[in-house]
């Protein structure tokens, strides 16, 4: 497993520091979870034209090739053009 | 607009483009022979800088580099468009909408993104999906058809239902 530095805000760290020092890999999993919920919650959004391509990019914190790779590797649409 | 317009392209056609190949030559280097390609410094940004090192990217770089893709005068650039502030689109579709509406009727906006799309549309502005600038460079005879055909093909698997055999359809019209 690899190494990543992120801020937490002050409330979350007080309930995910002490499952990540208890148990890491269920510290591992929450955050996993929240980025997937992220992810699906902007996804939506994305393909109600809510939001663009760029700002989905943007408010996930990934480039657009990231962005590219993240839903290929999920089996979803890579665009929001209809159809 | 004159025969030689200017195209503005967002970042979908770019990861687009330079994702994927043709006999072993990036499509971006394929489609944008002979065309004049503007990105604003955003997009470079999103695409190029973001992208680091990973091949697309560097690819993208390169084109930047040789000067098939220009990279618009930050100064010229100004502001960004005030009705841009309705609609929830990124900093590179801001500048990419902005830059098309600068360069007015010169200036034609590539992106595969539906929103910035119909943006585009609502402020008049010239734009086409990376797919109609396939098809285009093939009509303006800077492409050959065959090659257009072969370019489509080759990113089918990005476009949704009736977009690729449509694309497809129009470039045997083209044949003689």
């Amino acid at each position: 497993m690899s190494m990543v530095s992120i801020p937490v805000p002050a409330d979350l760290e007080h309930v995910l520091k002490p499952v990540l020092e208890r148990d890491p890999e269920k510290g591992a999993e929450w955050l996993r979870a929240g980025f997937e919920a992220r992810l699906a919650e902007l996804y939506q959004q994305w393909q109600t034209l809510r939001i663009s391509t760029a700002r989905f990019a943007e408010l996930l914190g990934v480039s657009p090739w990231e962005l590219d790779d993240l839903l290929r590797a999920r089996g979803l649409k890579v665009t929001n053009l209809p159809g | 607009m004159g025969a030689s317009p200017i195209f503005v392209f967002d970042s979908s056609p770019l990861v687009v483009s330079c994702q994927f190949t043709v006999g072993g030559v990036s499509v971006a280097v394929l489609a944008m022979a002979g065309a004049q390609v503007q990105i604003p410094p955003a997009i470079y940004t999103e695409v190029i800088t973001r992208g680091g090192a990973r091949p697309d990217a560097v690819e993208a770089a390169r084109l930047v580099r040789e000067g098939q893709i220009h990279l618009a005068d930050p100064t010229s650039l100004g502001e960004a468009l005030d009705d841009l502030q309705y609609y929830r689109v990124g900093q590179g579709e801001k500048e990419a909408l902005t830059l098309t509406a600068r360069l007015a009727d010169e200036a034609v906006l590539v992106t595969d993104d539906f929103l910035a799309l119909i943006v585009a549309h609502r402020l008049g502005l010239v734009s086409q999906l990376f797919l109609d600038f396939v098809v285009g460079q093939a009509r303006r005879s800077v492409l050959r058809v065959t090659d257009a055909q072969q370019i489509v093909q080759a990113i089918s698997p990005r476009y949704p239902g009736g977009f690729v055999p449509h694309s497809l359809a129009l470039l045997r019209r083209l044949q003689p």
